[in-house]
C-alpha cells in the first residue's frame, strides 16, 4: 500500500464532533446528540430488529461494566486499566452521540499516577452523573422506538 | 448411440458467488454492531471477532477476506501487531487493512501505516465515512486483483465438456 489516505479524514466532520480535550463542563452539553443516532437509520434493514435499539441495548449493557472497571482501577491506582477502560467508553459513547461522557472519558484517559489520581475521583463523580443522564436519554429513545 | 443431452454436459465453472467476506475485529460490542450493519448493507459478509488474539487465530486458518477492519487498540493483540503478522505471510499480504482509531497518536498511526495499514477511520464515524473508507480500501486492492476480478465477474462463464 503506497497511497496515503490520512488526509481524507481531516476533511470529514471529525474536527466538529470530536470532544475537546480542555476541561469540559459536561452539564452544559446535551446528554446525547440524537442526530448521530439518526444517522444510522440509513443502514436499517426493513423487517429487521431496530438497529438503534440494538445499539442502545449494547451500550447500556456494556457501559456500567466499563464504569466499574474505572472505579476499580482508580482504587487500585492502576493507570493502564484506567486508561484502557476510559478509552473504550470514550469510543462507544462518542459513536452514539454521548459526547459529554466521551469528553470526560478522554480526560480520565490522561489522568496519571503522577498526580496520584487526585483528579480522577472528581472526574469519575462527574462521569457517573453524566452517565446517568445518558442512560435516561437512551432509555427514553428506546421506549420511543419500540 | 447416446442422446445429445448425454453427449454434452454444460456445467457452471466454479465461480464463487458468495458475498465477499470482511474480517472485523473490535473489542467494543457497539462498534462491532455498527461496522457489521454498515458493511452488510454494502453487500459484504462480516466475520466478526472480539479481540486481537481471536483475529490472529482466524487468520491462521482463513485468508479468504476481501479486507480487514481492525480496531487500533484491542486487548491481547493490537491492530498494528496483526498487520505486522499479516505482512509476513504471503496468503495474508494482499488483504488490505483499515484501522479504526480514536487516537490522535501520530506516532502510532505512522507506525501502523509503515507496516501496512491502508486507511484510518477515526471514531466517531458516520455510515458515510465508513463506506467511503471501505471503497477506497477496496479500490486499492482491486488494482492488485484486477485480472482475477475480471474472470470472476464474467457473468455466465460456461464450460462445455464433450463426451464420448
Amino acid at each position: 500500500m503506497s497511497t496515503v489516505y490520512i488526509d481524507v479524514y481531516r476533511s470529514t466532520h471529525w474536527e466538529l464532533v470530536q470532544p475537546t480535550r480542555a476541561s469540559v463542563d459536561a452539564s452544559s452539553l446535551d446528554a446525547i446528540n440524537m442526530a448521530v443516532l439518526k444517522g444510522f437509520e440509513e443502514v436499517q434493514d426493513e423487517g429487521e430488529p431496530d438497529l438503534i435499539v440494538e445499539l442502545i441495548d449494547l451500550y447500556l449493557e456494556d457501559e456500567p461494566r466499563k464504569l466499574a472497571s474505572m472505579l476499580e482501577a482508580v482504587a487500585e491506582a492502576d493507570e493502564m486499566s484506567l486508561m484502557r477502560a476510559a478509552h473504550s467508553l470514550k469510543g462507544s459513547s462518542a459513536s452514539l452521540g454521548a459526547f459529554g461522557v466521551a469528553a470526560l472519558c478522554e480526560e480520565l484517559e490522561h489522568v496519571s499516577k503522577a498526580d496520584s489520581f487526585r483528579s480522577a475521583v472528581a472526574l469519575l463523580n462527574r462521569l457517573e452523573s453524566e452517565s446517568a443522564r445518558v442512560r435516561r436519554a437512551f432509555a427514553a429513545e428506546r421506549r420511543r422506538r419500540l | 448411440m447416446k442422446g445429445a443431452e448425454e453427449m454434452f454436459s454444460i456445467t457452471l465453472s466454479p465461480i464463487d458467488r458468495r458475498p465477499p467476506r470482511i474480517l472485523v475485529a473490535d473489542d467494543d460490542p457497539v462498534i462491532r454492531l455498527l461496522v457489521t450493519a454498515i458493511i452488510e448493507k454494502e453487500g459484504y459478509t462480516p466475520v466478526v471477532v472480539g479481540d486481537g488474539r481471536e483475529a490472529y487465530r482466524v487468520l491462521q486458518s482463513d485468508s479468504d477476506f476481501k479486507a480487514a477492519i481492525l480496531d487500533m487498540m484491542m486487548p491481547h493483540l493490537e491492530g498494528v501487531e496483526i498487520i505486522r503478522h499479516m505482512r509476513t505471510e504471503k496468503r495474508l499480504m494482499r488483504i488490505p487493512v483499515m484501522l479504526i482509531t480514536s487516537e490522535r497518536d501520530h506516532r502510532l498511526m505512522a507506525e501502523s501505516f509503515a507496516v501496512g495499514a491502508a486507511v484510518f477511520l477515526p471514531k466517531p464515524f458516520t455510515t458515510g465515512q465508513l463506506r467511503l473508507m471501505l471503497r477506497m480500501l477496496l479500490d486499492k486492492s482491486e488494482e492488485v486483483d484486477a485480472p482475477l476480478r475480471r474472470v470472476k465477474e464474467c457473468p455466465e462463464r460456461l464450460a462445455v465438456h464433450g463426451r464420448g
